[in-house]
This record gives C-alpha cells, structure tokens and sequence, in this order.
C-alpha cells in the first residue's frame, strides 16, 4: 500500500538525488558512486526517522555520523532540503573556503554532528556519543552510515565488540552494502564473507532491508529492539539511479563527461517524473 | 608513592566534576584509572586492548560536552592511535585528553617496543594539539587539573621516576618553570631529566653558571623564556629522554630561530636509534643520559662560550 507518506519521501529521495549529482558536477570532483547508494537511506532518516525539532536544545536532537564521509555530498544535499544549510551552498562543493569539504568538517558545516574521512572511526565515534546520551539522560539517538568496504577497517570490529559488551541499545548502525569498493567488488578486494552472521558473532541484532525502498526502510526502522546494539544492513546498488553508473566501479570516483550529465539528469527527472503525477 | 599512583589519586580527587569521563585500554592497574574506576564506575569505561576504539569513542563523547580523559602506554596512545587523534580529535579541536604513561626510556625493561621516543615529535605537528611532560608529582596534579580547562585536545606525557616536588614549585600551563638562574648556559629539560638534571647542577656547585629551564608545557612552548635566557647566556644545551630529531632540543631550535647567529645551541638525546631492555640506570648509561654524561655535557658547554 503506497501512502501520501510514502510518495512524498520518494519525491524527496528524488530531489536529493539530483542535487547530489549536481553539486557532485559542480565541484568536478567527488565520490557520486557512494553517494547515490545511500540517498533512500539518508531521506528516510532525516525526513522520518530521526527527531531533528529544531525547538529541541541542539544537544537532544538525534545524531548522524556518517562514517563513509566520502558519502557526504549526499548529506550535503539532505540538509539543504531539509533547510538545515543554504542550498546555495550545493553549488560550492569542495570549493576553496567552501564550508562544503570534501569529506564532513563539522566544524564547518552546520548540521554535522562530527567529522569523518578516515574510514572506520565513526562507528567508534557514534558509540561515544551513544553513551554520552546515557550518562546524560538527554533524549536522542545515534545512527552511524558505515560502507561495506569500511568494514575491511579493523576498529570497526572493536566497536562492535565494545557495543555488545556494553549492550549499547541507543545506537543503530546502517551498513551500505553496495558492494564495491575503490579497487572492485568488495568480495574480490577483501571477501566479507557471510556480513550478517559476522555482526551476529560480534552480538549485535541485524535487521536485513532493502536499501533503496522506501517503504522497506520506514518499516524497518521502526522494528529496532532495544536489547543491544542493531545493525541495519541495507542491499543498494553503487551508483543508484543512473543507469550507466550501477554497479560500476570506474564510477567511485570519476565525474561522468558532458553527454553522460545530459543522459543522467534526464534519468533522474523521469524518476521524479513518476512520483509527481 | 609511584607517579602513577599520584596520577590515580589526582584522577580521582577531580572526580567532582560531573563531566570528567575516564577510560582505559585495559591499564587501568598500572596507570591507577581503577581508583576512579571503583568509586564511580558509571563514568569508567575499559575499552580493552583497543586503542583506536577508544580514541574514537573519546571524540563522541567530547562532543556532548563531556570531557574524556584516555589511558594507555606513551607509546600506544600516540602512535597506534595516531589517525584517530590527528583526524578524529585534533581536527575538529575536541577537548579530550590523553594520557600516556612510561614515556622515553623510563619504562625500562620493556624494550623498544614499548619505549615513546618519538611521541613529542609526532603529536607537535598536530594543529590544535597540547602537549605536557610533568616534571614531578606535583606537576602531575597540577598539570592534569590545568589541561582540564585548556579547551584543546591534550597529551599527559607521563614519566616513571618523578621527583615529588621540583625547587621552583610555580606550576602555569604553557609557562617555563626556572630552577636555577646562573650565566653560562642556559640548560633547557623536560619530564623526569630535569630533576636529574638539577640534581647534577647542585652536586657539582654549577647553580651560578647553569640557568636549569624546566619545560612542562611543551606545545605551546614558551618561546618568550627560552629567547630570553638564551640571549643572555648565548649558549643553550637541550637534554632529552626522546630522539633527538623532532623533541624538544629540535622545538627549542625552532623558538630559536630568529637569534641562531648570537646563540649556539647543542641538543642531547636519543640519537636517532631505538632503545632496548634494561634497566633505566643501564638504558641511561647506554643512550648517554647519566649524571656523568650530563656533567660532561654541561662542562663543556661552560667550556665552549
């Protein structure tokens, strides 16, 4: 059954989706693949999922880490729909002075709850802050976007046996498993091997979703137990939405040339397109 | 007393602060976190042999405004949990403090693996980093407290085999402290060499000719002192339980570098190899760090002007 809901935040992924590409365009420079992998992800978190009131002190607001942080074009392009920050901005990606870095400064750019970059320390860092809210007893919660290929990093591994051993209920993971990575699939880089049953040894529930649908997403978040840490492992393709780009690996960090902008933004509007009938 | 026990009680005596959250990678016996571990355990956290996990999870929770204080060996803290400090707390400019016990050759027996040699000059090059090397018990407290409200990321270097109290007892972040004030050369120590240091000068009747600059704060480093000692003596030695390149012999160079041509300056340390196991006396003897070596060091370089 597809609600107003529902439309409305495909619309919204939509929107996301080209702006990311386009800032991505703008700056010559980015990771789009990464990106256009998490873009339901991060629509369905900021527009239904996390309480972001602003009439909330900004310390009880729920928190975002976005460990992949080469991700973060996408983010930059949630919070301008969200009016967190000037959608202007969207043009100045990567710019020199541009608050929009290249990987998130938060610092820099309002919205950010933490920097990232350096693969697998975001999971570590969401825990602090996990835990900061219990000590605390402020309201809020803690998502972490981890890559697939991330998790070749091992502090990952330490996080997660550090949030089993202290059963950190407060904190949900989110593993983009668009199953590439800079040098190829995931699997013939560094096998992953069975990634559920590996977060299942660790401790931690897992919550199997498909990471583009929407509806599946809304659904999911709200089945998140609260007897430890959960890991939500989303199945996205790389490259999402642009046909030339799926599942390509030359795309983690290559610009399309003019022609392929042209073909891609024209996807992405027929997507839209469907939602706006 | 050990140094680590004084730094325990001191942990503990600040525990008022609500925001202090202490945690430790599996030290907690040797570096004395347990003190504060039993009394408030909701705010100790062990994160195991994980180092990098616990660089990062103090980043989060410096984020929510709580102040997180880590533990582990010099050597580890630093290095093997570099990125994480460099690109996770330094950065974004976190107030999380780091404290890394059984600096330099103090560790003694060890060996190399487990000797900080290089940890100065590593976390120096970091923008937003503090750095202090007490020189004594009473630095421990006191510097601990101090760092407290440096709103910066910080590291505690902490030697084994501190004196309780130095003879000059003024204790301010990011100041020198002078312990003796004699012409011929300006002699500038860090952590536990300067009372050593100090000790040389006083036995052999040096205390009008050596001017003893103790550094506890050695990023930011107090360039107005040193510049001013060494143009008075125009001769300065560093002396350092650290290799030489990139230490504090290579920081006080660097602090010098407008006045090179009125002062000369000659730098003590480790020199450019690992340590090995031993006793902190033979590691000493070994790497020229003894009272005898120190002697002769600070002879010649009376001798020299």
């Amino acid at each position: 059954m597809i609600n107003e809901k529902i439309i409305s935040l495909k619309k919204m992924a939509n929107k996301i989706r080209m702006d990311t590409f386009n800032s991505v365009i703008a700056a010559s420079s980015g990771h789009l693949g990464g990106s256009l992998s998490i873009i339901e992800i991060l629509t369905v978190l900021y527009f239904d999922v996390m309480d972001l009131n602003e009439m909330k002190n900004e310390k009880e607001r729920d928190k975002l880490v976005l460990s992949k942080g080469h991700g973060v074009p996408a983010l930059y392009a949630t919070l301008a729909n969200k009016g967190i920050i000037d959608k202007e901005l969207l043009n100045t990606l990567r710019d020199i002075n541009s608050p929009l870095q290249g990987h998130p400064d938060c610092r820099k750019t309002k919205g950010l709850d933490v920097s990232s970059g350096s693969l697998g320390q975001g999971l570590s860092t969401g825990l602090g802050i996990a835990l900061a809210q219990k000590l605390s007893k402020l309201h809020y919660r803690t998502f972490v976007i981890l890559g697939d290929g991330e998790i070749n990093e091992g502090q990952v591994w330490e996080a997660a046996m550090f949030a089993a051993h202290y059963k950190v209920c407060n904190l949900i993971a989110i593993l983009d498993v668009n199953k590439l990575q800079l040098d190829g699939a995931t699997n013939k880089v560094i096998s992953l091997g069975d990634i559920s049953r590996k977060w299942k040894a660790f401790g931690w529930n897992t919550i199997a979703v498909d990471g583009h649908s929407i509806e599946d997403l809304c659904y999911k978040f709200n089945t998140i137990p609260n007897n430890g840490p959960t890991i939500i492992i989303a199945d996205t393709i790389k490259g999402k939405g642009i046909s030339f780009m799926e599942n390509n690996v030359e795309y983690h960090g290559k610009i399309p040339n003019d022609h392929e902008v042209l073909i891609a933004r024209k996807e992405i509007e027929e997507e839209g397109n469907m939602w706006s009938i | 007393m050990t140094v680590n026990e004084k730094y325990g009680a001191s942990l503990l005596d600040l525990a008022d602060r609500q925001n202090l959250i202490v945690i430790d990678a599996d030290i907690s016996r040797a570096s004395k976190t347990y003190f504060f571990k039993e009394k408030y355990p909701d705010r100790f956290f062990n994160a195991g042999i994980a180092e990098q996990n616990m660089m990062s999870i103090a980043s989060g929770i410096a984020t929510m405004g709580y102040i997180p204080i880590t533990h582990s060996l010099a050597k580890f803290i630093t290095t093997r949990a570099l990125d994480q400090i460099i690109n996770g707390i330094a950065y974004p400019n976190l107030n999380v403090k780091m404290v890394g016990i059984y600096a330099g050759l103090s560790i003694g027996k060890d060996g190399a693996t487990h000797q900080a040699l290089e940890d100065i000059a590593v976390l120096n090059t970091i923008p937003n980093m503090t750095i202090v090397c007490p020189g004594s018990m009473e630095e421990v407290e006191e510097l601990l407290k101090q760092s407290l409200d440096v709103n910066q990321p910080t590291y505690i270097r902490l030697c084994a085999g501190l004196t309780p109290k130095l003879a000059n007892d003024y204790i301010k972040f990011g100041e020198a402290n002078r312990l003796t004030t004699g012409t011929k050369v300006t002699v500038i120590s860090t952590g536990v060499l300067t009372d050593f240091i100090y000790e040389v000068i006083t036995e052999n009747n040096l205390v009008d000719k050596v001017e003893l600059i103790h550094i506890h704060t050695i990023k930011p480093i107090a360039t107005d002192t040193i510049v001013t000692s060494a143009l008075k003596t125009k001769n300065v030695l560093t002396i350092e339980d650290h290799n030489l390149i990139g230490g504090l012999g290579s920081i006080v160079t660097d602090a010098l570098s407008k006045h090179y041509s009125e002062v000369q300056i000659k730098k003590i340390g480790i020199n450019d190899v690992f340590g090995c196991s031993g006793s902190v006396e033979d590691l000493y003897h070994k790497y020229g760090l003894s009272k005898k070596h120190i002697l002769e060091y600070i002879t010649e370089a009376i001798k020299a002007i």
